[in-house]
């Protein structure tokens, strides 16, 4: 579903992804990890279209999407959540939802200010379809708080329902778990995967490993910008320079 | 939909409020359209409250800071004038070519004010509102120079010639009104709350499917469409227009009738331009020291109450109903 190829991106004289290749298979959960610095949410970035890779290719349905603009990768399919919350804060949990509905609905200026009857059954079935995201994310009942009133884990529930709410086909956290305790991370795991169930693709950076163990089909490590091993979760806990990256090697004294 | 979460009762008592209100501003401002100079006042009222609201659509909700508002109440100001004066073309048709040059003028200035953000947008404004107003006391074939255009002639629309400043009164309330009404229902849509996303936090709006810079412009378009509108009021309504009523004061006056008023609510435009419109009329004699008083506005503002008068009213009333054992969210 997402390829990726060679991608390469500098920053001045830090190349902050070093030829990354990685294959997304449809309807997979594929975990990212790595230290911090390894380049996990620059690569993000890249695919979500906020930076233009410096070379490689990046396909998503084998159509190149490098270079192309933020706004326009989502009308494509792919939504995202930000590792800082990046929720429009003045706004109530359900108009965040609504907002997301924007690739997805077409009313403009016109139908908006005479309230045409298209407008009107829209703006309808947009209240609906938030309501029912906010109902599968456990929110509900929060919807007409301002986002910026709700707990820290909630604001991470609301920003995945905000992705959702495009109706993407493949879906990008980063850290979801972040900031969540431990009972939050359970249900977040099955958040994820009944998500998985509706048939959307996630890919997923995430720092605590029981999350990315439980639930990852795949996982790619990361490391100073290089990829250094896909694999099962099993493999790559097992692999060797996964455990160095992570913990430091060997020191021969 | 936030009806869905208030009682029954509550929507009753509001409805009552809002009569209550309506009544007392249609009795005070009938007993004001007794005399030709509280007429006077009630259709600037007006004027600068459609001018208010387009400065809102930007600023309020979209977010995008404008100091040169005064350049768009100009262009609509002359272009109706000029055209029909020289051109003699009919003052309503006038008015709404003038309203559509400024809305082309927003496109205009918009293309490169979307890049910017903050004090280098101010400044951009600025700058604008400056080379309309350096533009108009230049060009003195068109725009006669700081002798400025005298006898605009007045609106005549279906046989019925606006002379008294009574008419005037009722056609500038009926736009106004609808003006709010359009803006009420245009943010409580897809596009505004793509604008309020845009305000928010433009990279997580591009990330949720916004096109941000189409956004942006279309806000600078709506606005100057609002304000070259107000312009081109005043000019027939005054008949007569200078470059000296359109120069940064003018939107600085603007500015600080939307922060008194209150930023991105239903209702700030219409309460900040009615009481600044009505201190500045009484504090006529005063002039020199108008700044200086909008200065005050402006600190009342920014260190008493940032949601303007709206917000003002909006926290007492969620008190009231706090103390009726009502919860309900305070204006953040």
């Amino acid at each position: 579903m997402l390829k990726l190829e060679d991608v390469t991106i500098k920053f001045g004289g830090l190349t902050a992804v070093n030829n990354v290749s990685l294959e997304i298979p449809e309807g997979s959960i594929f975990g990212l990890i790595g230290p911090n610095g390894a380049g996990k949410t620059t690569l993000f970035n890249l695919i979500s279209g906020v930076y233009k890779p410096t070379s490689g290719k990046i396909y998503f349905q084998e159509k190149e999407i490098e270079g192309t603009t933020p706004y326009k990768v989502n009308e494509l399919g792919i939504a995202r959540t930000y590792q800082n919350i990046n929720l429009f804060k003045k706004m109530t949990t359900l108009e965040n939802v609504m907002v997301g509905c924007h690739t997805k609905s077409k009313a403009g200026i016109f139908d908006a200010v005479f309230k045409t009857k298209k407008q009107k059954s829209e703006e309808k079935a947009i209240i609906e379809k938030s309501m029912n995201i906010l109902e599968f994310m456990g929110l509900k009942d929060k919807a007409y708080y301002k986002a910026s009133n709700l707990s820290y884990g909630e604001q991470r529930r609301l920003e995945i329902s905000r992705a959702m709410a495009s109706e993407p086909k493949l879906i990008l956290l980063d850290e979801p778990a972040a900031g969540m305790n431990a009972n939050e991370k359970l249900e977040l795991n099955d958040t994820i995967q009944k998500m998985n169930k509706l048939g959307i693709t996630v890919l997923l950076v995430e720092h605590d490993m029981k999350v990315v163990m439980n639930i990852c089909d795949t996982v790619c490590v990361l490391n100073y910008g290089k990829r250094l091993c896909v694999g099962e979760p099993d493999y790559v806990q097992n692999n060797e320079e996964v455990i160095e990256a992570y913990l430091g090697g060997d020191i021969d004294v | 939909m936030e009806q869905n979460k208030k009682s029954a009762g509550q929507i009753i008592n509001e409805k009552k409020f809002l009569i209550l209100e309506i009544i007392i501003v249609a009795l005070i401002t009938a007993y004001m359209l007794r005399g030709t100079y509280p007429s006077l006042i009630l259709c600037f009222i007006c004027i600068n409250t459609i001018a208010v609201t387009g400065l809102d659509i930007l600023f309020g909700y979209t977010g995008q800071v404008s100091f040169g508002h005064a350049g768009f109440y100009a262009i609509g100001a002359y272009t109706s004038s000029i055209l029909s004066i020289k051109l003699g073309i009919p003052v309503v048709i006038s008015m709404i070519i003038a309203a559509l040059v400024s809305m082309f003028f927003g496109f205009v200035i918009a293309i490169p004010a979307s890049k910017l953000v903050k004090h280098f947008l101010s400044l951009l404004t600025i700058a604008f509102g400056n080379m309309v107003y350096i533009f108009l006391s230049v060009t003195k074939d068109l725009t006669n120079g700081f002798s400025g255009i005298l006898n605009i002639p007045n609106l005549n629309l279906f046989g019925f010639r606006f002379k008294s400043n009574q008419s005037y009164f009722f056609l500038f309330a009926a736009v106004a009104i609808l003006v709010l009404i359009g803006k009420k229902r245009l943010i409580h849509s897809r596009f505004g709350r793509a604008l309020i996303a845009v305000r928010e936090n433009p990279h997580a709006a591009a990330g949720m499917g916004i096109n941000v810079k189409y956004y942006k412009v279309m806000a600078f378009a709506l606005s100057a469409l609002l304000t070259g509108l107000a312009g081109a009021f005043y000019a027939h309504l005054i008949g007569f227009i200078s470059p000296d009523g359109f120069n940064n004061n003018q939107s600085n006056v603007f500015m600080t009738m939307l922060l008194f008023g209150g930023i991105a609510s239903s209702f700030g435009p219409l309460i900040g331009s009615t009481i600044l419109t009505i201190v500045t009329e009484v504090m006529q004699g005063f002039v020199r020291y108008q700044m200086l008083l909008y200065a005050i506005f402006i600190l009342l503002v920014l260190f008493c109450m940032p949601n303007g008068v709206s917000g003002v009213i909006a926290n007492i009333k969620s008190r009231i109903a706090k103390r009726k054992g009502k919860k309900v969210e305070p204006r953040a």
